[in-house]
């Protein structure tokens, strides 16, 4: 009994340990950056989003960013109750959402999806399938109900159509997949679009509904002669067969992300403002003789005036969550291919930056109109290197760096032979998310002026006197995580260890009890 | 002094009591008034067909919410379950409890526990990635080809996203429950009772039947009718395999018609609900189930308690 | 005062019982010639790796009414329930030897259990009736089970089994009531009923007025007197004056063994082992 109670409370401490290390890890995170931006939406854009999410932290070590992917009609309802700082939605605010908004929003499109036809036929190879959308919307009404109807016939002669049932399959649950799907099949068949229309949801005439682009996915794969719509980005992650679609121009396009871009491209000159309705926004069945037709933005929301939110609450967050937009649609952007998402054409990218030149908080605006002038002076180059690769660090300034040095998980250390306003680039294979600028014992104030995927630019003033600086970051010191994932390891094989060695009196384990 | 003390910790253990008490019932008032207020838009843009409605169109201009099919789904579902389940679990019980020797009832005991407390959305994963498709070629498929032609029952092509996969998944998940509890309540019949069946030259299936069960019937019941509740309220194990469908498609008229329940027509469309009226009608849907497990619950007790009349067993 | 009932006399003499426990004079087919009902022959049983019987030797004479008495402990009860193979119901018991109902070994290859309790009916220690019956359900069960449905024939048994337990008269006008809402002395009444409903040619009591007042207790005693005329009886009881009351012979048990077994009067008053005799005389046990 008495060993009972010992093995009891070491058995919740080490519970207790283990479930804080992630609060105290969480802890320092909060601690090291002063804001936090949190969104909720859509749950298309989040491996993007959670993407930026890790990557902004090497361009803002101070600004964390929180996005909960609960749905477009979560994120609406949470933009509008003013619970999170952006919105995102797949879906433009329609004129009732956008009559319930406290303030007005903008729209701001920060990805594109595509939405691809994808099906199980045995003996029609993948993208083997040509089908248009009038064709598709029967197929959805239940009105073609056999693969070897004589209209898909028509398109596709040298394929050897089953004369099977066709299974269709949808979306269970509400999804901007569903809302681009279905104004694709009311823009190209009026028959849908009386009898079902677009939405989020809609009631299905007919076929088998599942819950989220996997549940369409593995309902496809497991049943034959099936036929569904998923994101691109999945079907392209997972190797689906998918169909080539008649685009406005009458061609057949292969969902693909340039095909995909080409449409955003081809809509891009009839874009409202940010700040205008969007309501009527679609990207579906664009010109151009390379569109693929079914295809839609991503939207972020923002209000104009950031102040309608009281979550924003000082100028400092304002600018904070502009920047972050206005970095993840243009730098952000390059992420996107990797993950399978349409970076956006430039044309969407200008028309965003002065939708965010708009935006203001207590009416002035948030973005400077005037960039920091750059320091006067003539640029230097100095290098180090360190265990066989070289680091070049380059600035300007009225004087020069002379040398590198760097101190191995502590910081980087740079002499200069003068004093005064100095803006330095740093490889962030060398150093990244730098935290602190110190001269001797003093933290100087440094600003972040830009950063790139390789390298971080800052400025800030040596001070009289001093011509040693020491640069730390967050990536020379030894991570965090992993310090964290240590206790938590050793934790728990100590608990179970303990529990083992204590003769299995909790029946942690099984074996002895039986 | 001690006195008076030991009063002073029976009034504050009153209190706590009555405080504890007062909360459930805060809690279903606020509850109640919640889901009243709103269901309130649906009303009034349907009134009281919403009950017997069978429309569910959520697009915005269009919209109309009726809750009948789901209600179907709900009950026709949990039905499957409760007929495939309820046997089976009973058996189980009856295997582990007075069949079994200890050194085969006691591991199975223990399984059977196991399984009991397994996530339902375990079950649905195994359930949408191979379970249906067992049932699709071993189950389904044959029961069309043989009847499909004749009767009305199994006359659609199965793709094992249905009412009837969706019923069994469901009895798979209820029959460690049912039969876990129902073990405990056989294990508590003493074992008088068994040797006084055993010593009128009953064999063990008539100890069971004509001794064990009336003995247990008000027990079994209950196990029965927490077994139902979970059926009834199973919400993403249900939403994996039913098919989900909306509107009058979603009236089951065969066995391998897809459906949909209450909860999971719920949980599938609150995130994605826009419009006032569909998270209004989501919200009525909510209060149509909780009306509908209330009338099983009570339902069943009124049936206990009838039972119960004809049990005294005080003296026993 | 020991009030000693008058039993029909064994044919064997009590020199014979004497030294029975290990060497048997009689083989069973000589006991059953000579009317004795029941004979038992080497019996052991045991639960798990403990013996519970020690090779056990005795006959019990058609028509009377044999008591086991001893210590907690010393077998009896199980002993009594290996007559009727309900013992073999408890998990981990086990049974080797004979027992002869009449010339059949109850135990042999072949033989079904559930026939046999339906020859040999059983009264418990506690009052179980099926609470879920009514009091005529109750009788009836026994022959329900047996695929009796002959509605006049049963309620003429019913009838007839719950004269028999001396309970007819209390019960009559509410044979509908569940047979757990009379008293305790009633519902054992009620058991033996439903045992006697069976036509049993042995019964077996296991200490059946135990959980009872001394009241209820004396009608029990009262109606074995009247049922052995009909019946063999083997009752288990841990009061010697129930023993020496009611029955015709006793059998002694000590720790899984028969230490003596002979008629009543005899091994009350004159035992042939000091066992027996400190016993008795209350020194241990």
């Amino acid at each position: 009994m008495h060993t009972d109670k010992r093995t009891l409370a070491w058995l919740v401490a080490g519970i207790l340990l283990v479930s804080i290390t992630p609060l105290t890890m969480s802890a320092k995170a909060f601690a090291q950056s002063g804001i936090t931006l949190n969104g909720a939406g859509a749950t298309f854009p989040f491996p993007l989003i959670d993407e930026w999410r890790v990557r902004y932290q090497d361009v803002q070590p101070d600004v964390a960013l929180n996005y909960q992917s609960i749905g477009s009609g979560g994120g609406i309802r949470q933009f509008t109750e003013k619970t999170v700082d952006f919105g995102a939605t797949d879906a433009p605010l329609n004129a009732n959402q956008t009559s319930s908004l406290p303030g007005q929003a903008v729209h701001i499109p920060e990805t594109i999806g595509s939405v691809v036809a994808a099906y199980n036929v045995i003996g029609i190879p993948d993208k083997g399938l040509k089908l248009t959308g009038p064709i598709l919307a029967d197929i959805f009404l239940g009105k073609i109900t056999k693969w070897d109807d004589p209209k898909i016939e028509e398109l596709n002669p040298d394929l050897p159509l089953p004369a099977q049932d066709i299974v269709v399959v949808h979306r269970a649950e509400g999804s901007g997949t569903t809302f681009v799907w279905t104004s694709y099949l009311s823009k190209v068949s009026t028959e849908w679009e009386v009898q079902v229309g677009r939405g989020t949801s809609v009631q299905w005439p007919t076929g088998l509904g599942a819950q989220g682009n996997e549940g369409v996915a593995t309902t496809i794969r497991d049943t034959q002669y099936a036929i569904g719509y998923v994101e691109l980005a999945y079907a392209l992650t997972t190797g689906m067969d998918f169909a080539f679609i008649e685009n406005l121009a009458g061609q057949f396009i292969e969902p693909t992300l340039d095909s995909t871009r080409a449409a955003v491209a081809a809509s891009a000159p009839t874009l409202p403002k940010g700040e205008e309705s969007w309501s009527n926004v679609s990207l579906v069945n664009a010109l151009g003789q390379e569109s693929y037709p079914i295809a839609s933005f991503s939207y972020l929301l923002l209000y104009k005036e950031l102040s309608t939110n009281p979550q924003i609450d000082s100028v400092e967050k304002a600018r904070a969550l502009v920047d972050f937009v206005s970095w993840a649609i243009t730098d952000g952007q390059e992420f996107a291919d990797d993950l399978s998402y349409v970076p956006l054409p430039e044309q969407v990218v200008t028309l965003n930056q002065e939708t965010l030149k708009g935006i203001t908080f207590n009416g002035q605006p948030v973005i400077e109109t005037t960039p920091p002038p750059p320091p006067e002076g003539e640029p230097f180059t100095v290098t180090t290197s360190l265990d066989g690769t070289s680091y070049t660090v380059t600035g300007t300034s009225t004087f020069t760096a002379t040398e590198v040095d760097i101190i191995p998980e502590q910081y980087v250390r740079i002499t200069f032979d003068g004093d005064g306003e100095v803006e330095l680039t740093l490889p962030k294979a060398m150093i990244d998310g730098i935290t602190t600028v110190k001269a001797g014992s003093e933290t100087l104030d440094h600003e972040m002026v830009s950063s790139s995927a390789s390298s971080t630019t800052i400025k800030f003033t040596v001070p009289e006197g001093s011509s040693v600086v020491d640069i730390q970051g967050a990536m020379i010191v030894p991570e965090f995580e992993f310090v964290a994932l240590l206790i938590l390891a050793t934790a728990i094989v100590g608990v179970i260890g303990f529990t083992r060695f204590r003769g299995n009196a909790m029946g942690v384990g099984f074996g002895k009890r039986m | 002094m001690f006195l008076g003390k030991k009063r002073k910790g029976d009034r504050i253990f009153r209190w706590v009591v009555i405080g504890a008490s007062g909360y459930t019932l805060l809690m279903l008032v606020l509850v109640a008034f919640s889901v009243i207020e709103g269901a309130i838009p649906v009303f009034s843009l349907e009134g009281l067909s919403f009950f017997i409605g069978t429309d569910w169109n959520p697009v915005e201009g269009r919209e109309s919410y009726g809750a009948l099919p789901y209600v179907i789904g709900t009950l026709v579902t949990a039905g499957i379950a409760m007929v495939i389940g309820v046997p089976i679990s009973l058996g189980i019980a009856v295997f582990i409890s007075e069949i079994a020797p200890p050194k085969v009832g006691t591991p199975v005991a223990y399984v059977i526990e196991v399984l009991a407390a397994i996530p339902s959305i375990i079950y649905g994963l195994w359930a949408l990635l191979v379970f249906r498709i067992w049932l699709l070629d071993l189950i389904e498929r044959p029961l069309y080809q043989a009847f499909g032609g004749t009767l009305p029952f199994f006359a659609k092509a199965p793709f094992g996203l249905d009412v009837f996969t969706a019923g069994i998944v469901l009895a798979v998940m209820i029959i460690p429950i049912i039969s876990s509890i129902s073990r405990e309540i056989l294990k508590a019949i003493p074992n008088s009772q068994r040797e006084a069946a055993y010593s009128l030259g009953a064999t063990r299936w008539e100890t069971v039947r004509k001794v064990l069960f009336p003995y247990a019937k008000a027990g079994l019941l209950g196990a029965t009718v927490i077994g139902l509740g979970r059926a009834v309220g199973e919400t993403i194990l249900v939403t994996m395999v039913i098919g989900n469908a909306l509107g009058i498609a979603a009236i089951p008229t065969t066995l391998f018609s897809q459906s949909n329940t209450i909860s999971s027509v719920i949980a599938s469309q609150f995130n994605e609900a826009v419009t006032p009226f569909h998270s209004s009608a989501l919200i009525a849907l909510g209060a149509v189930l909780f009306v509908l497990t209330m009338g099983i619950n009570i339902g069943a007790q009124l049936l206990v308690s009838r039972m119960v009349k004809v049990v005294p067993g005080g003296r026993e | 005062m020991i009030n000693y009932q008058k039993g029909s006399i064994a044919a064997v003499t009590s020199e014979e019982y004497a030294n029975s426990s290990v060497d048997y004079k009689l083989s069973s087919a000589q006991a059953y010639a000579r009317g004795y009902k029941v004979s038992i022959r080497n019996l052991n049983s045991w639960f798990g790796v403990k013996q519970a019987l020690k090779n056990i030797n005795f006959d019990v004479k058609e028509n009377t009414i044999t008591s086991m008495i001893g210590p907690s402990g010393c077998g009896k009860t199980t002993l009594i329930r290996c007559l009727n193979r309900m013992n073999e119901m408890t998990p981990g018991a086990a049974v080797k030897g004979s027992v002869y109902l009449d010339d059949v070994d109850i135990y042999a290859n072949g033989i079904d259990p559930v026939t046999i309790k339906r020859r040999i009916g059983m009264v418990f220690q506690k009052p179980n009736p099926f609470p879920t019956m009514s009091i005529y359900d109750n009788v009836a069960a026994g022959l329900k089970l047996n695929g009796i449905r002959d509605k006049k024939l049963i309620n003429e048994i019913v009838e007839e089994s719950l004269r028999g337990a001396a309970l007819w008269d209390e019960v009559k006008g509410e044979l509908g009531k569940p047979g757990s809402s009379i008293s305790g002395g009633q519902q054992q009444r009620l058991c033996i009923a439903r045992a006697l409903a069976m036509q049993p040619e042995v019964l077996l009591m296991d200490e059946p007025t135990s959980a009872l007042d001394p009241i209820a207790s004396a009608k029990i005693e009262e109606l074995l007197n009247d049922l052995k005329k009909d019946l063999t009886i083997i009752i288990v009881t841990h009061n010697m004056q129930q023993a020496a009351r009611v029955s015709d012979y006793t059998a002694f048990m000590y720790l899984g063994e028969m230490v003596e077994y002979g008629p009543t009067k005899q091994i009350f008053e004159n035992p042939q082992k000091e066992l027996t005799e400190r016993y008795i005389s209350g020194k241990f046990g």
